[in-house]
């Protein structure tokens, strides 16, 4: 019920008048807080920017939701990236250790290997989420969505008692 | 920037805010219930907790823990627990106590509602010391004294005494068949001396003789033939005499053989009493040993689990062999040299004040326990604990180092003039359930040094009693109970050693002996029964034919002692008759 409730919000936000740049802002963001562990310090700056800058909150949740599934494949990754700079990286060494002396730093547990490892892959994928997903949804909207609405499965799936029940349900509860 | 947007967040922080506010103490509460409930295995709880933020104080009250033996009881309750955190290391996330105040420790306190664990709540038992528990119950059953102690073990006199396998009737058959064939051989030897003709023949000559002859000549012929008579006379009586003294000698071999039956029939006796006596030969270390292991690896078993709970909350400590691998999903910390650097938790100071000015039953001592620390090369020093009581008289020290080079514990209690009343003593056996009244001098040492731990505990326990109703209708705890009871010089020293997770353990106690002699008189009254069954069966099974055996020798010996009566009259007879026809001048 819930993936399918995912699903039509996607839908939803893909078919509706919600700019692209919103739609990729809200997912690139959504990413930072699937792949990082999400009672991290610095999610709370991520959560603080979704709330002010114009972009889209659902498509940061859904994005949260689906990178948060992939952070368990990708954690070993991540640990690995993080031990590689704080300890493989030494030039690097007297940067951790200037952030380590900070007060409050600390809490942010930079110095954390899975953290650290994971908010720098999040970070790296930011710009190329935003370009990608941006040109996605233009792509959809001016090619694929007329397409799919013409299909006879889409068609039947409209068409039946089930799908315009959930619907009335659905626009109920929202 | 949009405001909704703002608001929204500004909404989420004060929510938050809120959260911590009116919740954090009871999610703390809750956490350290919890907590406390899975580490000592029974109910706890907290009457109230404050954590404040502004002041950066804790202040608990009312800490009571249930006893898991008595749900009814709590093994320990606190009034008041207070510190306050330094802010300059929280500010990067470290926690840091100056003082903390402990006040009010109480023990044994009645609670007002159950301290009772749901079932799924209880942590099993240490499987390493259950099989030992279990290998000593095994072994319990098989030692003959103690199931004699029991009253498991009875005497089977059919199975001790074999008549088939008494030397003493085999002697008595032995010496009947020699009787027997010495007896006629005494009589064919009587028989055989053939002395009525040979009679007849002698007085047929004597009555020939002519001691009235006038002629010299002739009378000097009738006189060498009197001297001839007299000769062949005592020939006969020497082989009369000859055939008594064989009889004789005959019939002594078996007055002899009787005494040698007698020794042979106590000497089956003793071979019998042997074999029921042989549980005798148990040593007091098995006894002692099985009595007091069950109770000793519970306490042990106890103690090593506060050590844990104690080493598992201490830094790993000693010098790292090897790269700590990381644990999935978590991560690892990377520590960087610091100015000041503050381990993630140190606790200066606990200072534990009690017995001065609260209720009676309050625990009267007093201490500091010092630089409890999450890292020792961080705070620099060891884990020092001080801690001295009035009631009872006691005091417990220890050093736990826990740096970069070294990881040892030393805990040393000694305990002066314990009161052992109701002083649980387990589910063994062989002791009784509890301790009405005594006292004990205890000193206990835990050694921990890497992989290798341990605990060595010396008891002197004196002026023990106990209820019949703690004591049971068992003989063998009254018989251990007794000895407790009158021994005022008890020594027991207790061993357990873990070395790289392998387990022994061990028990070394004076009392060892005092039971065994304790256990070996038991068993020697309980003998005393079968002993007098025994020498029923052998006398049964011996006497009988050792009667006969007499019966049997007497006529025999009456037979021989007739004949030869007879032969010797008949001797007389001829004497006599030789005289009156000789005169005596012959002689």
């Amino acid at each position: 019920m819930l993936t399918l409730k995912i699903l039509r919000k996607l839908f939803r936000i893909l078919n509706g008048d919600v700019s692209p740049r919103q739609i990729a802002g809200g997912f690139a963001f959504g990413v930072i807080l699937g792949l990082t562990p999400l009672l991290s310090l610095h999610n709370l700056l991520v959560l603080f920017l979704i709330c002010i800058i114009r972009v889209n909150v659902s498509s940061a949740i859904f994005s949260m939701l689906i990178f948060k599934l992939l952070a368990f494949l990708i954690d070993p990754l991540s640990h690995q990236l993080g031990y590689l700079l704080l300890v493989d990286f030494g030039f690097l060494n007297s940067f951790w250790t200037f952030l380590y002396n900070l007060p409050i730093v600390p809490w942010t547990g930079f110095n954390n290997t899975l953290v650290l490892g994971s908010l720098v892959i999040s970070l790296i994928l930011f710009i190329p989420n935003l370009i990608v997903v941006n040109k996605g949804v233009v792509a959809y909207r001016t090619s694929l969505q007329p397409k799919l609405e013409k299909t006879k499965l889409f068609k039947l799936i409209k068409a039946t008692r089930i799908y315009s029940w959930y619907n009335k349900i659905s626009n109920i509860v929202d | 920037m949009r405001w909704k947007g703002v608001i929204t967040f500004a909404v989420i922080l004060a929510l938050m805010a809120l959260f911590s506010f009116f919740f954090m103490d009871n999610l703390i509460k809750w956490g350290m219930e919890t907590t406390g409930t899975m580490v000592t295995g029974a109910k706890t709880e907290i009457n109230s907790l404050e954590l404040s933020f502004a002041r950066l104080s804790f202040s608990l009250n009312g800490l009571q823990s249930a006893d898991p033996d008595n749900e009814w009881q709590n093994r320990l309750e606190i009034n008041d627990i207070r510190f306050k955190m330094n802010w300059r290391p929280l500010l990067e996330g470290k926690v840091e106590i100056e003082e903390m105040a402990v006040e009010g420790i109480r023990s044994g306190t009645k609670r007002t509602t159950s301290g009772k664990l749901p079932p799924k709540e209880i942590p099993p038992p240490d499987p390493v010391v259950e099989k030992e528990k279990e290998s000593l119950s095994a072994e319990t059953e098989d030692v003959p004294a103690l199931k004699i102690l029991k009253g498991e073990q009875k005497v089977n006199v059919d199975d001790v005494v074999k008549p088939n396998e008494l030397t003493a009737p085999a002697e008595i058959q032995k010496v009947n068949d020699e009787l027997d064939k010495r007896h006629n051989s005494s009589m064919d030897l009587l028989n055989n001396l053939n002395l009525t003709p040979r009679i007849e023949s002698i007085k047929k000559q004597i009555e020939d003789i002519n001691i009235k002859e006038k002629d010299p000549r002739k009378l000097k012929k009738e006189i060498s033939k009197a001297k001839d008579i007299l000769k062949e006379i005592d020939k006969l009586k020497g082989d009369v005499k000859a055939a008594e003294n064989q009889v004789r000698s005959d019939y002594a071999y078996v007055d002899t053989a009787l005494k040698t039956i007698d020794q042979l029939k106590q000497k089956d006796y003793e071979a019998a009493l042997k074999t029921i006596t042989e549980a005798k030969g148990i040593t007091g270390g098995d006894i002692s040993r099985l009595a007091l292991g069950p109770v000793w690896l519970d306490r042990a078993q106890s103690a090593l689990k506060w050590y844990k709970i104690i080493k598992n909350l201490m830094p790993a400590g000693g010098p790292i062999t090897e790269t700590p691998k990381a644990k999935a999903f978590i991560g690892m910390d990377i520590a960087f040299p610091k100015e000041k650097g503050y381990p993630a938790f140190l606790l200066k100071k606990v200072l534990v004040t009690t017995g001065d000015k609260a209720s009676a039953d309050e625990l009267k001592f007093s201490g500091k326990v010092e630089n409890i620390s999450s890292d020792q090369n961080l705070s620099g020093s060891p884990t020092v604990i001080s801690l001295t009581g009035t009631s009872p008289v006691f005091t417990l020290d220890g050093l736990l180092v826990h740096n970069a080079t070294a990881s040892n514990d030393t805990l040393t209690l000694i305990i002066k003039d314990y009161d052992l009343k109701g002083f649980s003593l387990g589910n063994s056996k062989f002791l009784p359930k509890t301790v009405s009244g005594g006292r004990a001098d205890i000193h206990a040492a835990l050694v921990s040094s890497g992989g290798k731990t341990q605990i060595d505990i010396t008891i002197l326990p004196r002026e023990l009693v106990f209820t019949p109703e703690d004591i049971g209708q068992s003989e063998a705890t009254k018989q251990i109970a007794g000895v407790l009871s009158s021994s005022n010089d008890i020594k027991i020293e207790a061993v357990v050693t873990i070395d790289g997770g392998k387990f022994s353990w061990k028990i070394k106690s004076n009392l060892d002996d005092k039971i065994s002699e304790a256990v070996k008189n038991l068993i020697a009254a309980r003998m005393e029964d079968a002993k007098a069954e025994i020498k029923k069966k052998i006398d049964a099974s011996v006497d009988q034919q050792k009667q006969e055996l007499v019966n049997k020798l007497q006529v025999n010996k009456g037979q021989a002692d007739t004949q030869l009566k007879e032969k010797n009259t008949s001797l007389d007879g001829l004497d006599k008759l030789f005289e009156s026809k000789t005169k005596g001048l012959v002689k």
